[in-house]
């Protein structure tokens, strides 16, 4: 790649080739957290809400754990965007990124993502994941 | 700077910095003019407190954030921990990632 943000997009390769071979190729659940404590993590769950957005149930992906759709939507979103900057020659995904991250700094804006990702976790706890 | 307040600097904080960074931030501390005590109350990201952090919740993208690459741990938070490969990964360039950002930080300054 022949602009700004490599590490960005490479490192973002690779996590969205770790999504699909953990997705294709894992059997059961490999969270790291869940695993030693016993306890859902706030992102339990996200990739059976993906199967089930695959099988059209958007109200049960939804149920199972809202995070599968932001990820469902980054995986499907992320090459094609990918594309889009190798075509055009332009860093527009990491101008973006760090854009969002600018905005996500914000006082309120952290606070309220903190508080949705607290809220989402005690939900995954009660639904015992 | 006086070369007794660049001593001061170097023992109390350059334990944030990278070894080879040293001679670097000697000079420049030599050049600059800190009549108003400024370069001294810097704060600066400890390693390896965030080593720590990495180690206990870095799963949740906490110690990221803390270096303040936020949209990194969030995308870290959300993957589980970039699938616990990306936890671990940052256990061993967690405190490094630190001293760099530190010597960024101190060259936006200084």
């Amino acid at each position: 790649m022949p602009f700004k943000g490599r590490s960005l997009y490479l490192g973002l390769t690779a996590l969205w080739v770790a999504g699909l071979l953990y997705y294709a190729v894992v059997p059961g659940n490999f969270c790291f957290f869940s695993n030693i404590t016993s306890i859902p993590c706030p992102s339990c769950g996200a990739t059976r809400s993906m199967a089930l957005i695959l099988e059209g149930k958007l109200w049960e992906a939804l149920k199972m754990n809202p995070l599968g759709i932001a990820v469902m939507v980054a995986m499907a979103g992320f090459p094609l965007w990918m594309l889009y900057d190798l075509v055009l020659g332009e860093p527009t995904l990491h101008k973006t990124f760090r854009k969002a991250e600018t905005i996500v700094r914000r006082k309120w804006v952290a606070g309220l993502l903190i508080l949705l990702a607290l809220a989402n976790w005690a939900w995954n706890i009660c639904k015992g994941l | 700077m006086e070369d007794q307040k660049v001593d001061m600097f170097l023992l109390t904080k350059g334990k944030y910095f990278r070894s080879y960074h040293l001679s670097d931030i000697r000079s420049r501390l030599k050049s600059v003019d800190d009549s108003r005590g400024l370069v001294q109350t810097m704060q600066f990201h400890d390693p390896t407190l965030l080593l720590i952090v990495s180690i206990l919740v870095g799963h949740f993208g906490v110690d990221r954030i803390m270096v303040g690459d936020t949209g990194l741990g969030i995308i870290k938070l959300i993957t589980c921990g970039g699938l616990g490969i990306w936890t671990i990964i940052d256990w061993f360039l967690i405190m490094g990632i630190a001293r760099d950002k530190n010597m960024e930080k101190f060259l936006m300054f200084v």
